[in-house]
Parts: structure tokens; C-alpha cells; sequence
């Protein structure tokens, strides 16, 4: 093989070496992405939990007016038992909300992380792509400037 | 009353914000953009160096196929033109190529020039004429800047290394010029310390030959002519010069006086004596004398014993050939009166002359000699021939028992041979006596290298005298031991000796040359010569043992033919050289 043939294997395999490491990158951060999706919904879920638990805490409260008012045979619909079921109504419900926003940010953060790893595959093998067209090139340059016998040589 | 129950809040509160990077998926980004540029770039490099490497070959074959001229440039100058209109623009590829082209072919251009005019100065300066260098320096240096700021213009680079080139090729022979015209000045004073130091001898030798007592002004007087001469010495600055020269001086003073109180000596026998016993050298030169040191007075009688010495041997050898002459003489006056008529004009004559000689040499020829030859040519006087003994003088003579007139006379009277006989049989005795020295005089110029008929040189003489005093002194020898052994056989010649003396002496410097040849061919390709050669070198070395020690020694081709060159030349004075050494010995 002549230096001008092993230039241009050598650019080839550079080539295809860059553009090996940026598709082991890409996958990685594929990956990733597929995880932090993952990590969001998982993250969602704990809110959704939470919010459950505040709307049991709503029912304990009233439950637990209810039977107290009407072992004193006070009705518990109306007056101070009516007050604090409100009470417990209002304060449960904000929780919850709260916790139904949590939860929504969550998706959403979780989807927009994955959605960053994602363009970082799609760049990091554009530019392998590149970095390996660019080896090959190079070489082909240098091969051009080293030059060769002429054609019609003696 | 117990407390109604209330709800009791479980806690719920907000939720903090997820922490998401944007950043890096922008960063990400950039980096696709970052990569898709720097691909970019090594294509725009790519492009650059390829347009860049094409626009220089082209920018050289435009040069080589528009080349430029000083003369066109110096137009271009002299009209006030930009000379980017001819080289190009320099700030360019292109036009920077064609400068440089342009530099290159010019400075080239110009240095032929400088070339062949430094070409012409060191012709003249191998050939011995004078060049002033520092004219030549003001010649070359404007020729140099002229040439210089032309390139410059194209090119400053090319221009200041077109100078640093031309100068360093001008300073060689801007330093060949100082250097002969330095070494011309030193030749004048050489020459002239020369003629000092040739004309010093004579000069102190006239200063002490002059002297009148005054040993302190005669000194003077010498230390003004060395100090003269000295300083002509010192003054040619060549230390090998004033280191030889200087030595020559020291010796002076001593041997003039030496000639000159030696020359006083050898005016008389008396003043001779006086000089050698006394050391008195008469009223004007005695205090030379006393001045020189005991080293000194001894040189002084030294030379007058060599001198006398040597005179006395030169009496001697002119007194013996003049007796030789007068031997010869004797005889040819004894066979006029054989010949002539008894006391007629001729014969008186010859009598006269034979008494003339007997008076000056004796030894040639004595006066009772003369008598009884007169006694036996007086015509009125008969006596009976003995023929036995006449005969048995002849065979002595032939046999070369007999060789003198003595010799005869004494061989006659032991035989009783009248007078008249034995003067019938002198001139046999006469040619072979005559022979004899002939061929001793003959061995003798041929050693001398005396040409018949020319003058001899002094060391020619100085040899002659110098072979026939050897030829006498072995003669002598000879004889004393022929005469110890019984006088058996002939009596040795003299010219047998003197062969054997020629010979001896002659194949001592034809040896000698056969040596000095052989030790050329040694010194060239011996254990130890310029080309060392496994061969022992010998007066029968040939050629081909030579050639094939160097093909041994990994010599072939133009080098074995380059070594060889020399040896058939050096191989023949060999021969020849043996060949004369051997001639002696047919």
C-alpha cells in the first residue's frame, strides 16, 4: 500500500472511530432520557399519592366531627359542626390542589429533561457524523498536497 | 368540655422546580456547528495551500520563460519606472516568486561578472605583476555595491546575500594582493639585507686589514658595519630571515680577524714564525691578536698551520710534476743526441739543456750522467757490445721490472751495459714509462671529471692532485711489498694502482646513487612509504612484483593505473643506476 492509500485508511478509520464514540454517546443519552422520564412520572405519582391522603385527612376530620357532635347530641350540620367540617373541607381541599400542581410539574420536568437528553443524542451524533467526514477529508487533503508520480511519468 | 376535633394539615407545600440543563443540549449543538466549521476550515486550508503551491509554479515558469535582464532593470531605474511593473508585486504569491526568480537570475547574472573581474585580478597577481590592492578593493567594492543595490531592488534579501557572497569572494583576493605586494616589499629588503650581509665580510676584513693600533675605533668601526647591516636584517620583519641571518652576523667579527691576522702570517716564512712562536703579528695588528680570547689565538694559529700546511703540499706536488717534466724532458734531450750529430749545434744544444735540468732537478738527470753519455756517443770511442746484457735490460723493461732511467743506469752498471747501449734502449724505457703516466693521468681526469683542453676548477684541481697523491702513496706500498716478497713477478705500475683506485672510488658513487634510487622506490611503496606495500624493496624490484603488491593491497582500476604511473620511471633509474655500477667491474 502506498503512503497516499495508507493516509486515506487511516482517515477512514478515524471516520468511523468518531463516528462509533458519538453513536455510544447518543445511546447513553437516549438512555438518559428514557429515565429522566421515568424519574418525573415516578415523582408525579408521589404527588398523586399525597393528594389522596389529604382527601382522607378531609373525611377522618369530618367523621371525627360528626361522631363527637352527635354523642353530644348536637347536630353536627349546623353551627360550631358545621363550622369546622367547613374548615377542614377548605383547608383539605387547598392541600390537594397543591398537591395535584406538584405532581403536574413533576410529568412535566421529568418530560422536559428527557426531551434535553434527546437533543443532546441527536447533536452529539450529528456531530460524530461531522468530526468523521471532517478526519476523512483531511486526510484526502493531505493526501492531495503530498502529491503522487505524475500519470505520463518515465 | 373536650376540644372539638380539627383538621390538621398534613404539610403539603410546593414543589421545588426539577433542575434541567439546558445548557449542555446548546452546548451540544454548538458543538455539531463547531465540527461542521472546522471541516470547513481544513477545506479552505486545503484550498489555500493547493492555489498557493500552483500560483508559485506558475510564477516560475513565467520567470524562466521572461527572464530579466541588469540591463533592462537598469533602464527600468534610469526612466524612474516602479520595478514592480517588471518583477512583480511582492506582496503576492506570485509576484514574490517571480522576485526571487528574478534575484536569483540576476545575481547570478552579476556574479559572473565579478567573476571574471576577480578572475583577472588573481591572474595577475599569480603572474608576479603588481596590483596596488587598495585600488582593486575601490574597483571590486563598487562593482559589489552597484551589483548589489540592483538585486536589492527585487529583492532586499537576495541583495544582501548577493553582497555577503561577492565580498567574501573578493576579500580572497583583495588578501592574495596585500599578501603580494607585502611579500615584493619583503623581497627588495631581503635582497638588500643580502647584498649587506654578502659585502660584510669584505667590508670588516678592510676595516681590521686597515687597522693601526687602535683596537677601540677599528671595533667601532665594525659595530657601525654590523649594526648597519643588522638593522637592514631586522628590517625585512621575516623572523625566519632575521633568526638566520642574525646567527651569519655573529661569526663575522671573529674569522675576518682570524683572515686577516692569517694573511699577515703567510707573508713571509719570518713573519710566519713570528706569529706562531711570539704572536706577534708586527706593530699594527698584534693587539688584534691579544683582544681575541685563548679560543681565538688558537683559531688564529690553527688557520695559519692549515694554511701553511696546505702551501707546503702544493710546493710539493708542483715540484714533483715539474720534475716529472724535466725527466721527460732529459729524455728527449738524450735521444736529440743519439740522434744528431756528435757536438754539432744540436747536440750542444741538448747537452746545454740537459745541463740546465741536472742543475735545477737532479733527480731527473745528474752530470756524470751527461758525462759518460757524451763518453759513449763520442763516435772515436769502440768498445765491445754486450748484447746478453742489453737484452736482458730490454726484458726487464718489457717486463716492467725496470721502470725509471735510475732504474736502467743501475740495471746497466749491475750488468756491465756500456753507456751507448743503454741509452739505445731508454726510449723503450720512455714509452713505457710515458704509457704509464698517461694512463695514470687518464684515471686521474677521468675521476676529476677534467675535460682535455679546458680549464679545471679549483675542486677539479683539488681532486687530480688529490687522486695522484693516493696513487703514490699505494704505489709506494706496492712496491715496498713486491720488494718484501722477493721482487716475484713485474714490479706494479702505476697505472694498475690508479685503475684500481678509479675504480674504487668511482663504484663508491655509483653505489652510492643505486642506493639513493632504491631508497626513492621505498620511501614510495615500503613497509613504511606514502603507499605502504607487503614488498621488500630491492635494487631487482620489477614493475610487475609492484603492480601485484598494490592489486594484493586492494588497489584496481584508475588508482593501481594513477600508483603505477611513476614506478616503470623509477624502476629504469634503478637499472640504469646498477648498470653503471656494474660496468666497473667488466
Amino acid at each position: 500500500m502506498s503512503a497516499g492509500g495508507a493516509l486515506l485508511a487511516i482517515g477512514g478509520l478515524q471516520a468511523f472511530a468518531s463516528y462509533q464514540a458519538a453513536r455510544a454517546q447518543a445511546k447513553g443519552l437516549a438512555a438518559q432520557s428514557t429515565m429522566a422520564r421515568l424519574q418525573g412520572q415516578q415523582e408525579a405519582l408521589k404527588y398523586k399519592q399525597q393528594g389522596v391522603a389529604v382527601l382522607d385527612n378531609i373525611l377522618r376530620t369530618k367523621a371525627a366531627v360528626n361522631a363527637r357532635k352527635s354523642a353530644g347530641n348536637v347536630d353536627p350540620f349546623s353551627g360550631s359542626g358545621l363550622s369546622l367540617m367547613n374548615f377542614a373541607q377548605a383547608t383539605g381541599t387547598r392541600e390537594y390542589a397543591m398537591a395535584e400542581n406538584n405532581a403536574l410539574i413533576a410529568l412535566r420536568g421529568g418530560e422536559m429533561q428527557a426531551g434535553m437528553y434527546m437533543t443532546q443524542a441527536t447533536a452529539t451524533m450529528r456531530a460524530g457524523l461531522l468530526q468523521g467526514l471532517g478526519a476523512f477529508g483531511q486526510a484526502y487533503a493531505t493526501k492531495s498536497l503530498i502529491g503522487n508520480q505524475p500519470i505520463l511519468g518515465a | 368540655m373536650a376540644e372539638a376535633p380539627k383538621y390538621r394539615p398534613l404539610g403539603v407545600s410546593v414543589a421545588t422546580m426539577p433542575a434541567i440543563n439546558y445548557a449542555a443540549a446548546g452546548q451540544a449543538q454548538a458543538r455539531v456547528y463547531d465540527q461542521l466549521n472546522r471541516g470547513l476550515d481544513t477545506m479552505f486550508r486545503f484550498a489555500t495551500e493547493k492555489a498557493t503551491a500552483q500560483a508559485k509554479i506558475e510564477a516560475a515558469q513565467f520567470a524562466f520563460e521572461n527572464p530579466v535582464t541588469a540591463e533592462q532593470l537598469e533602464i527600468a531605474v534610469a526612466e524612474g519606472r516602479d520595478i514592480s511593473e517588471i518583477v512583480g508585486d511582492q506582496t503576492t504569491v506570485f509576484g514574490g516568486v517571480t522576485a526571487a526568480s528574478y534575484a536569483t537570475q540576476l545575481s547570478t547574472e552579476l556574479n559572473k561578472e565579478l567573476t571574471k573581474k576577480i578572475s583577472a585580478y588573481d591572474a595577475q597577481i599569480a603572474a608576479g605583476l603588481f596590483v596596488d590592492p587598495d585600488a582593486m578593493q575601490k574597483d571590486l567594492t563598487a562593482m559589489i555595491a552597484g551589483h548589489g543595490d540592483l538585486v536589492a531592488q527585487i529583492d532586499p534579501s537576495a541583495g544582501l546575500k548577493y553582497n555577503a557572497s561577492a565580498n567574501a569572494s573578493a576579500s580572497v583576493v583583495y588578501k592574495a594582493a596585500l599578501e603580494h605586494k607585502l611579500k615584493m616589499g619583503q623581497a627588495v629588503l631581503k635582497d638588500g639585507a643580502n647584498a649587506m650581509m654578502d659585502a660584510l665580510p669584505n667590508a670588516v676584513k678592510s676595516i681590521f686589514s686597515s687597522h693601526k693600533g687602535d683596537y677601540v675605533a677599528t671595533m667601532g668601526l665594525v659595530a657601525n658595519e654590523i649594526s648597519k647591516t643588522d638593522d637592514a636584517i631586522i628590517a625585512t620583519g621575516d623572523y625566519a630571515f632575521i633568526q638566520s641571518g642574525r646567527e651569519s652576523l655573529r661569526d663575522v667579527v671573529e674569522q675576518e680577524q682570524i683572515n686577516v691576522l692569517t694573511d699577515i702570517a703567510m707573508k713571509s716564512d719570518e713573519a710566519m714564525s713570528a706569529a706562531l712562536t711570539m704572536g706577534n703579528f708586527g706593530s699594527d695588528h698584534t693587539d688584534l691578536f691579544l683582544n681575541l680570547d685563548d679560543d681565538g689565538k688558537a683559531k688564529v694559529r690553527e688557520a695559519i698551520r692549515t694554511r701553511r700546511d696546505a702551501k707546503i703540499n702544493d710546493d710539493k706536488v708542483t715540484r714533483t710534476l715539474k720534475s716529472e717534466q724535466a725527466k721527460k724532458d732529459a729524455h728527449s734531450l738524450m735521444v736529440v743526441m743519439q740522434d744528431s750529430e756528435y757536438q754539432g749545434n744540436e747536440y750542444n744544444e741538448a747537452v746545454d739543456g740537459l745541463q740546465r735540468i741536472a742543475m735545477a732537478y737532479p733527480d731527473a738527470v745528474t752530470p756524470s750522467m751527461i758525462t759518460s753519455l757524451d763518453n759513449a756517443l763520442d763516435p772515436t770511442k769502440t768498445e765491445t757490445p754486450n748484447y746478453v746484457g742489453e737484452f736482458e735490460i730490454r726484458r726487464r723493461i718489457l717486463a716492467g721490472e725496470l721502470q725509471t732511467s735510475k732504474d736502467v743506469r743501475n740495471a746497466a752498471i749491475e750488468l756491465n751495459v756500456s753507456a751507448k747501449q743503454m741509452i739505445q734502449v731508454l726510449p723503450l724505457l720512455r714509452t713505457e714509462e710515458k704509457e704509464d703516466e698517461s694512463r695514470v693521468e687518464k684515471s686521474a681526469r677521468s675521476y676529476s671529471k677534467i675535460v682535455p683542453g679546458s680549464d679545471p676548477t679549483r675542486d677539479q684541481s683539488a681532486a687530480y692532485y688529490n687522486f695522484v697523491r693516493q696513487v703514490d702513496q699505494r704505489h709506494e706500498t706496492a712496491v715496498a711489498e713486491w720488494q718484501a716478497g722477493g721482487e716475484v713477478g713485474p714490479r706494479p705500475l702505476r697505472s694498475s694502482v690508479s685503475k684500481g683506485l678509479e675504480l674504487e672510488l668511482r663504484q663508491s658513487v655509483e653505489q652510492t646513487n643505486l642506493d639513493r634510487e632504491v631508497a626513492f622506490l621505498t620511501q614510495r611503496f615500503g613497509p613504511d612509504g606514502t603507499t605502504p606495500l607487503n614488498i621488500t624493496i630491492t635494487e631487482y624490484t620489477t614493475e610487475a612484483e609492484i603492480r601485484q603488491a598494490l592489486i594484493d593491497a586492494g588497489y584496481e582500476g584508475n588508482k593501481l593505473d594513477d600508483l603505477m604511473r611513476p614506478v616503470a620511471g623509477m624502476i629504469y633509474k634503478i637499472k640504469e643506476a646498477r648498470n653503471k655500477r656494474d660496468a666497473l667491474n667488466d
